[in-house]
């Protein structure tokens, strides 16, 4: 009686990069339960492929190859295990960062790209926010109000593949580092290198009570680091025009930002 | 769309910068070979996007087998370093299966060159072989390959891994019998 093949011989013939004879000599060796296993490979592809999307893992392994061994822990999450990892380890001062839900906001980064949550950068970079709503979500256009609680996605759009750092800065003065994952002056925080296309980071955020705004800023260039940027953010932060002022930063990296304003506040009626 | 049992895909992807399409044709072959030797989800989705971290580290250092034979034996490796510092907490080692201690032995084989790195020669042998070799093992004696079938999965030809898998016991045992 044939023996059933063993799994790394169902998952080459099932890859069809055998040579035709070994191939063919495999294919007379299988038993009814093969070809039900080899049919069963079939279907775990499709829904892997659904649960793990190729765009967003692709975003995870560059970013993660961009950094030193030591630091993997803190590349970038994929899936339910990266979510809830780095929503563990991360403290953020005052963006509470949530596990944004599969299907309901825009994460599936195979789906089409929503040119009016764009912002054009020097070049064709781009920042993008999506806010969640009941049903699904929306692209957030610049300068569109968010208030606290509302959850927002991240993205960025690259002409080319770039490492990057993403921080943000509130009216409160505070600073946020969303890429590389970590906080503000870690120094672990390796830049990450972000592939070329669409990038939707795993994390969605609930903005807090900080009053004014929330400014988003996308820096990219061949030796950017986190370090300067954070500076360059928490030096402006608390400026009369920390809303528009571009951050003072090396020569040859580049800036795009992203502004989310925050509802105006209805001043208390006065006493009678 | 009914899956066929004998696939003839698209021409394979080989840029190994060229992330997304290697994932898609090759990803779910090293998901279900990282979650077979690790028996544990969160584990082998991190060790299948290392598998790719380190073939896009590898660069164009990729050699002329098929991708999903370097990419099978590439997770094989990533696993089985995963066991390896897994079975340093002891909690872990009280769990193991037969099937786990297995691994584990093949996956320590480096730790135990390692120690005796004095024994010049066996740490050469250990330096130059050992992952290719580990990998080589796992197939035969965990999953159950003959010498054959893994010179066929491997690309290796059969005297090679029979070469390779009788040095890898002989080192095996007299470093044990150092121990």
């Amino acid at each position: 009686m044939n023996r059933n093949l063993p799994e790394p011989l169902l998952e080459r013939l099932h890859q069809g990069d055998l040579p035709p004879e070994a191939a063919e000599a495999l294919e007379a060796r299988l038993t009814a339960e093969d070809r039900a296993r080899l049919a069963a490979l079939s279907a775990d592809d499709a829904a892997t492929l659904l649960t793990h999307p190729p765009a967003r893992v692709a975003a995870a392994v560059h970013a993660r190859a961009g950094r030193s061994p030591s630091t993997r822990a803190w590349a970038l999450p994929v899936g339910a295990m990266g979510v809830a990892a780095a929503a563990a380890a991360l403290v953020f001062a005052l963006l509470r960062p949530t596990t944004p839900a599969p299907g309901v906001l825009p994460g599936d980064p195979d789906g089409p790209e929503t040119a009016s949550a764009d912002v054009r950068a020097k070049g064709d970079d781009r920042l993008l926010v999506f806010r969640r709503t009941p049903s699904a979500a929306e692209p957030l256009p610049p300068g569109a109000v968010a208030a606290a609680g509302d959850e927002l996605r991240l993205g960025v759009l690259l002409d080319a593949p770039a490492r990057a750092v993403i921080v943000s800065f509130d009216g409160r003065g505070a600073v946020t580092r969303h890429v590389p994952v970590g906080e503000v002056g870690d120094p672990r925080g390796a830049p990450a290198v972000l592939p070329r296309g669409r990038t939707l980071l795993d994390f969605a955020y609930a903005l807090d009570d900080a009053p004014a705004f929330e400014r988003f800023v996308l820096v990219t260039g061949p030796d950017v680091t986190p370090g300067p940027v954070e500076a360059a953010a928490r030096a402006i932060a608390v400026a009369p025009d920390a809303e528009t002022r571009p951050l003072t930063l090396p020569a040859g990296w580049r800036q795009v930002d992203f502004l989310i304003r925050k509802p105006r506040l209805e001043p208390k009626p006065a006493r009678p | 769309m009914t899956p066929s049992p004998t696939n003839t895909p698209n021409p394979a992807p080989r840029d190994p910068q060229d992330v997304e399409a290697l994932y898609r044709r090759y990803g779910p072959m090293v998901l279900r070979r990282c979650r077979a030797l690790l028996r544990n989800e969160d584990d082998a989705v991190d060790a299948m996007q290392t598998t790719f971290v380190r073939l896009v580290q590898a660069g164009d250092r990729l050699d002329d087998r098929a991708p999903s034979s370097l990419l099978y034996q590439m997770a094989t490796r990533t696993c089985l370093n995963v066991l390896r510092t897994r079975r340093r907490h002891p909690e872990a080692r009280a769990a193991e299966t037969d099937a786990d201690a297995l691994l584990s032995r093949i996956a320590e084989a480096g730790d135990l060159g390692a120690r005796f790195v004095a024994f010049r020669v066996l740490d050469r042998l250990f330096r130059d072989t050992l992952d290719d070799t580990r990998s080589l093992a796992v197939l035969h004696l965990h999953d159950g390959l003959t010498l054959e079938e893994v010179a066929l999965v491997s690309g290796l030809s059969v005297s090679g891994v029979r070469k390779r898998l009788a040095r890898l016991r002989a080192s095996l045992h007299e470093l044990e019998s150092l121990s």
